[in-house]
């Protein structure tokens, strides 16, 4: 990656905390603009941190939000293997960032993951549609407020089985 | 002729009025071969042309990340096995550089060239079921033939060090899990020239075959902006002329120590162009291993860690060139014996993504063509 520093200066509204880029997130799609104008830096990941019982861990600083979202950089220029990461912390109330589908499209598809297992709302994109859970999966579950479902995903066959039924091996339910 | 049967069989007369059609769906998969997997793409046709096509996926979700969160770090280390279920080995290599950043470990030698060894012989696998997948989409059997039978060797050298043939957990963190037998690398080396010698067999029967041109060349080009817009890593980036390959541009592990070239094409990107770079990048995977094989050092195999570990709270991220493209994994601690966070970067998941702005306008067949080349698997892509 080139110069942090310079790469710092050259982002408007991001700030440079213990060597992290920290952006607040109405702010996103200028800063991804502006790495875009750099030149040969490729988004090719969104990762999302659901932080506040990680706050609350030994060693780790409580973080103003709950959610750490992260853009990440490849630089295909000089020593790709470390990441240009820009970084926003998310409100718990209400997760939303502005989408930066327009600047890099590769977001398409990373945007709607982080939807769909973080809950993280991405504003200003036409569709914003789940895209591994099925349509109708009720919650994030990758938060980690999440309750694993107990029941199997048909309940129908939970239900109990009418009189006299038998199952695969012959035995009366 | 007639001016009104002239005008039939010319073929702008089909969108004329003469005939009217009317555009209708078709679900291409989950259960399909030419998808590779349980891909679905819900298709809008008009005749055999593409008006607008939709991915449907996460027919193969578990949820391994959130698995992951109630296991140890050694305990997860095979489920990453399974996310590109077809080149198993090189998997767990990105997850456990995660954890070597996590924790500082430092890696013996050895393990640095085992792991090379093994990752390579892993990446010509994979290649391998990609051209053989590849020209099966077109009708070619013998070139799957030809693959399957090269593959088997490699599958057998990673059976003798591992025990598993396909989902191979070999590389954990710390360095390799277990020394080689006696003989492997003199095994590993005939094997080679096998692979050699099949690869020539693919030039005679399939990169010169007239109908497999026909299908290839010039079809659903990708152009090199293209290919970093949409998150393009691995030899699809390459095949669009993008020279960029972390093997080469950023050496990790012991990579920097070996004399190959990086596989790039400067011409169109177009399906063709992405079979050649897998064809130009198993002979250079073969260089690679044949010179660690020779360089290889003696020593120890694993750095002396833990199997129930602790790391210190932060976050690791790290990167690999695995076969299909970038691989990344970041973990998260909290200082307990349990990751807090894991994802993994997926370069299919990215490569799919441009399927909906390139398929408009194309006919099926070409659509075939074009998802066969991108070479994606759906266990990563899933996850």
């Amino acid at each position: 990656m080139r110069d942090l520093n310079v790469i710092a200066a050259a982002l408007p509204g991001v700030e440079m905390k213990d060597g992290i880029l920290v952006v607040s997130a109405d702010r996103v799609p200028a800063a991804v603009a502006a790495v875009k104008k750099l030149g040969d830096f490729m988004l090719f990941d969104i990762t999302c941190v659901d932080r506040p019982a990680l706050a609350a861990a030994e060693g780790v600083q409580a973080s103003p939000g709950s959610f750490e979202l992260a853009w990440r950089f490849m630089d295909l220029r000089e020593n790709s293997r470390e990441v240009l990461t820009l970084k926003a912390f998310l409100d718990r109330a209400d997760p939303s960032a502005p989408s930066v589908m327009d600047i890099f499209k590769s977001a398409d598809v990373l945007e709607r993951e982080v939807w769909d297992l973080m809950g993280i709302r991405f504003t200003g994109r036409e569709k914003l549609e789940r895209i591994l859970c099925r349509d109708d999966f009720e919650g994030h579950p990758l938060r980690k407020d999440f309750v694993m479902p107990k029941r199997s995903r048909f309940p129908e066959a939970d239900k109990a089985a009418p009189e006299g039924a038998v199952d695969g091996r012959g035995v009366k339910a | 002729m007639s001016d009104l049967k002239k005008e039939a069989f010319d073929s702008d007369a089909l969108e004329s009025d003469l005939f009217e059609t009317q555009e209708f769906v078709l679900n291409l998969g989950p259960q399909h071969p030419s998808t590779h997997g349980v891909y679905r793409a819900r298709l809008v046709l008009n005749g055999e042309t593409i008006v607008s096509a939709e991915n449907k996926i996460g027919y193969l979700h578990r949820g391994i990340e959130k698995i992951a969160e109630g296991l140890t770090y050694a305990q997860f280390a095979p489920y990453t096995t399974r996310f590109d279920y077809c080149s198993g080995a090189l998997q767990p290599w990105a997850y456990a550089l995660a954890l070597e950043t996590l924790g500082g470990i430092e890696v013996p030698e050895r393990a640095e060239y085992l792991r090379v060894i093994v990752g390579e012989l892993q990446r010509v696998a994979s290649h391998l079921i990609m051209i053989a997948s590849f020209a099966l989409d077109f009708g070619a059997w013998t070139p799957w033939a030809y693959a399957f039978n090269a593959r088997e060797g490699i599958n057998n050298l990673l059976e003798e060090i591992s025990g598993s043939r396909m989902l191979v957990n070999y590389i954990v963190y710390g360095g390799v899990n277990a020394e080689v037998p006696e003989g492997w690398v003199e095994r590993a080396k005939a094997e080679l020239d096998k692979i050699l010698y099949r690869l020539d067999d693919f030039d005679k029967v399939l990169s010169g075959n007239e109908i497999f041109l026909g299908r290839t060349k010039g079809i659903v080009p990708v152009s090199a902006e293209e290919a970093i817009e949409w998150g393009f890593t691995g030899a699809n980036l390459r095949a669009s002329g993008v020279a960029f390959d972390l093997r080469k541009t950023s050496p990790y592990s012991v990579y920097d120590r070996f004399a190959f070239d990086m596989a790039v094409i400067k011409g169109e990107g177009d399906c063709f162009d992405r079979y050649w770079l897998r064809m130009m990048e198993m002979r250079e995977s073969v260089k690679i291993v044949r010179q660690a094989l020779e360089k290889l050092p003696a020593g120890e195999c694993r750095a002396k860690v833990s199997k129930v570990w602790r790391p210190a709270a932060g976050e690791g991220y790290a990167l690999v060139e695995a076969a299909r493209g970038v691989q990344g994994y970041q973990v998260v601690s909290d200082g307990s014996t349990k990751p807090f966070r894991v994802h993994m970067r997926s370069p299919s998941f990215c490569h799919i993504g441009i399927i909906p702005a390139k398929a408009p306008g194309i006919t099926i067949q070409d659509f075939i063509s074009f998802m066969a080349s991108l070479d994606f698997v759906l266990g990563e892509i899933d996850r």
